[in-house]
């Protein structure tokens, strides 16, 4: 291994990659200004609409009111509802187009059960799929319990019993997480989804191009019949895949940290991301971001040099792209409790590890597993790779 | 006379998956001599861009050697790359890359000092006529630029032996009159060129020797006289359909 030539080769790719102004724009420009337009605009708006809601003056169309004038009166004297008339669509439809958010079905005979100290029935009718009805379904349902807790109240106290009676026990909740682990939480779940996806972007165009393209175009002929060994031009693409991609990817968290930092504070969120970047942290991300663009650029430089051509190439990687994109929508989900094996399986363990680092559960031998297994699965691949490149058969594919 | 290359028993087998084994070179025995032109005569399929690639190293032979500067390719690939500068029969070059750069790239991963490749630079851009070109990127050149500037490559070491695939595919006249000119330019420097070619007239005009090559075996080497001597026949394309043994009972 002559690293001055490799060096010379790395630098030469790297040139290359600069100065094709469209992958360079989509590696710089996408995560710096359309990921964090795309994701700020769609959370300010889920935000506002939220919010919106909250203050919209719900229409509620209340069957048999006059069988409960106290409930709604309660409910008018909230300020967010509008009792309105009978809709003269059916029920249905008119909680499906939002005429009426919530319809509420009282029982002829409520007024006569609450007065006899049994339960009076009301049927609260919401369509889920219309926002407003959904989120205000959930309000009313708070706004009733606030009213049952007033009539109990009463039925206590003509009982001549204390309203502890029926809350012998007091319980309350204490959140003892830190704005640290909140966000670390939250940053959790996002970071190494969009990590892997812009690892494997932006390695997968270039590499292809300086594998599987040169082939196509033939240069790789004249690459070969200089003073490189095999060996050295694969560490040289190598090489220049594993930066490019980690710069990519450190680019792509920037963007989302960026963004999610203005929609906080622009929407008034309370919510507020602290990360924490210490060295020690910082180390452990910048070398799990390495090792994944190891053996992510390992693994398309494989593809890429079996490949005849660029077409054949991108065929190659989509499915691993496929993979890929579930490993990393899985670990976003959370719907999966990473157990100890999963730290031996390559990729997916640097994804759980990263996980377990913004979420300060990080495992100090999961870690060491994570980096031994990395590393011999990274070194694998690109021994592979190397072979691969010994072999006319492959290199001179027809 | 010493010579530069020497083929010996030269055969290539391929692997091929769709069309099973293929016999792409047979038993092939030439050599080329200190400061001649030797050319490679075939038609498609003949077997050149093979035999040029055993020579250059990018491919190793199923059977037989080759010598270059009587260093066996089979254990002193690396050394004899020294003596070699390769043209593909494709002419793409690196996008998004000045001349200047290619240069320096090509000679830098070859291990020639900054001095020894600006000195070169200066030489090669006047031999190649490149003065206005030297600063330009080489994404949109023409054809024939794209050739001057893989022939700058190829000679930027100061390699003894050249060889070339197929150097005029693709030129237009002008273009290919001055890579013509530049090879037997490159003669006159003292260098030792192989080319290879299904062009009559390229072989007629440039090569001091010929070997005919057919389906993968050489049918017939020598000067023009020695050819049109042995078979008889006075122009190269009778000489080539001869040699070949094909059409001939067509006269
Ligand atoms: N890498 C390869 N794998 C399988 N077969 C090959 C390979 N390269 C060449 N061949 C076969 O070997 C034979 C000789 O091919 P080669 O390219 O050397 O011919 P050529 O004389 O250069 O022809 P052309 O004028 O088309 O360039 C052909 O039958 C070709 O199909
Ligand atoms: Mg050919």
């Amino acid at each position: 291994m002559n690293w001055n030539k490799i060096k010379v080769l790395l630098f030469k790719e790297i040139k290359g990659v600069v100065r094709d102004r469209k992958t360079f724009m989509m590696m710089v420009i996408f995560p710096l200004v359309f990921l964090p337009v795309l994701i700020g605009g769609i959370t300010y708006f889920q935000m506002k609409t939220m919010q919106g809601n909250m203050e919209e003056i719900v229409p509620v169309y209340i069957e048999g009111r006059e069988y409960a004038t106290g409930l709604v009166g309660y409910l008018k004297s909230s300020g967010d509802y509008k009792i309105v008339d009978q809709p003269e669509k059916d029920i249905a439809p008119a909680l499906q187009d939002g005429e009426i958010a919530l319809y509420l079905k009282i029982e002829p005979a409520f007024h006569q059960k609450i007065i006899a100290g049994n339960s009076g029935e009301i049927k609260l009718f919401y369509n889920n799929t219309n926002t407003l009805s959904d989120s205000s379904s959930k309000r009313i349902l708070q706004l009733i319990a606030g009213y049952t807790a007033q009539i109990v109240e009463q039925r206590l106290k003509g009982l001549q019993l204390s309203p502890y009676f029926i809350e012998p026990v007091k319980l309350e909740l204490v959140n003892t997480a830190t704005e640290q682990e909140k966000s670390g939480r939250f940053l959790g779940m996002m970071i190494p989804y969009f990590v892997i996806i812009s690892i494997f972007i932006g390695a997968m165009n270039i590499g292809i191009n300086i594998t599987s393209g040169e082939k196509e175009k033939e240069t790789l002929s004249t690459l070969l019949v200089t003073q490189l060994t095999r060996s050295e031009i694969v560490v040289g693409k190598l090489l220049t895949l594993i930066i490019l991609s980690t710069f990519s990817a450190i680019l792509n968290i920037v963007g989302i940290v960026l963004a999610y930092q203005f929609v906080f504070s622009s929407v008034g969120s309370g919510m507020e991301l602290v990360i924490d970047l210490s060295a020690n942290t910082l180390f452990k991300l910048g070398g799990l971001f390495v090792l994944l663009a190891f053996i992510v650029s390992g693994i398309i430089i494989l593809a890429g040099s079996f490949a005849r051509n660029i077409k054949e190439g991108n065929s190659y990687v989509m499915p691993i792209y496929m993979v890929v994109i579930l490993i990393g929508v899985l670990s976003m989900s959370g719907a999966f409790q990473p157990a100890g094996f999963i730290y031996y399986l390559p990729i997916v363990n640097i994804i759980f590890l990263l996980q377990d680092i913004f979420m300060l559960q990080a495992n100090l031998l999961h870690l060491w597993i994570t980096i031994i297994t990395s590393l011999v699965f990274g070194g694998l691949i690109s021994y592979l790779s190397v072979k691969l490149f010994q072999r006319e058969e492959i290199i001179f594919r027809t | 006379m010493e010579s530069l290359v020497k083929v010996e028993n030269l055969s290539k087998v391929f692997k091929d998956q769709g069309k099973g084994e293929v016999q792409a070179l047979v038993n092939l025995n030439f050599e080329l001599r200190a400061g001649e032109i030797f050319g490679l005569l075939g038609p498609n399929g003949a077997g050149k861009t093979t035999a040029l690639r055993i020579i250059s190293t990018l491919m190793q032979p199923t059977s037989g050697d080759v010598f270059i500067a009587q260093l066996n390719l089979r254990d002193n690939a690396r050394r004899a790359k020294e003596y070699l500068g390769f043209l593909t029969a494709e002419m793409n070059l690196y996008d998004y890359f000045t001349v200047r750069e290619l240069l320096f790239f090509f000679g830098q991963v070859n291990g020639l000092t900054h001095t020894y490749i600006t000195d070169r630079i200066s030489w090669l851009v006047e031999l190649l006529d490149l003065e206005k070109y030297i600063d330009r990127r080489v994404d949109n050149f023409s054809t024939g630029m794209k050739q001057k500037v893989s022939i700058a490559r190829a000679l930027l070491p100061d390699p003894p032996i050249i060889i070339f695939d197929e150097p005029i595919n693709g030129l237009d006249l002008m273009a290919s009159r001055v890579v013509t000119n530049l090879i037997r330019e490159l003669k006159n420097e003292g260098k030792s060129i192989i080319i290879s070619t299904h062009n009559m007239n390229l072989a007629e005009n440039l090569c001091d020797r010929i070997g005919i090559l057919f389906e993968g075996e050489l049918r017939g080497v020598g000067t023009i006289e020695e050819l049109a001597r042995n078979t008889g026949q006075n122009t190269l394309e009778d000489i080539f359909f001869k040699m070949v043994g094909e059409f001939s009972e067509l006269e």
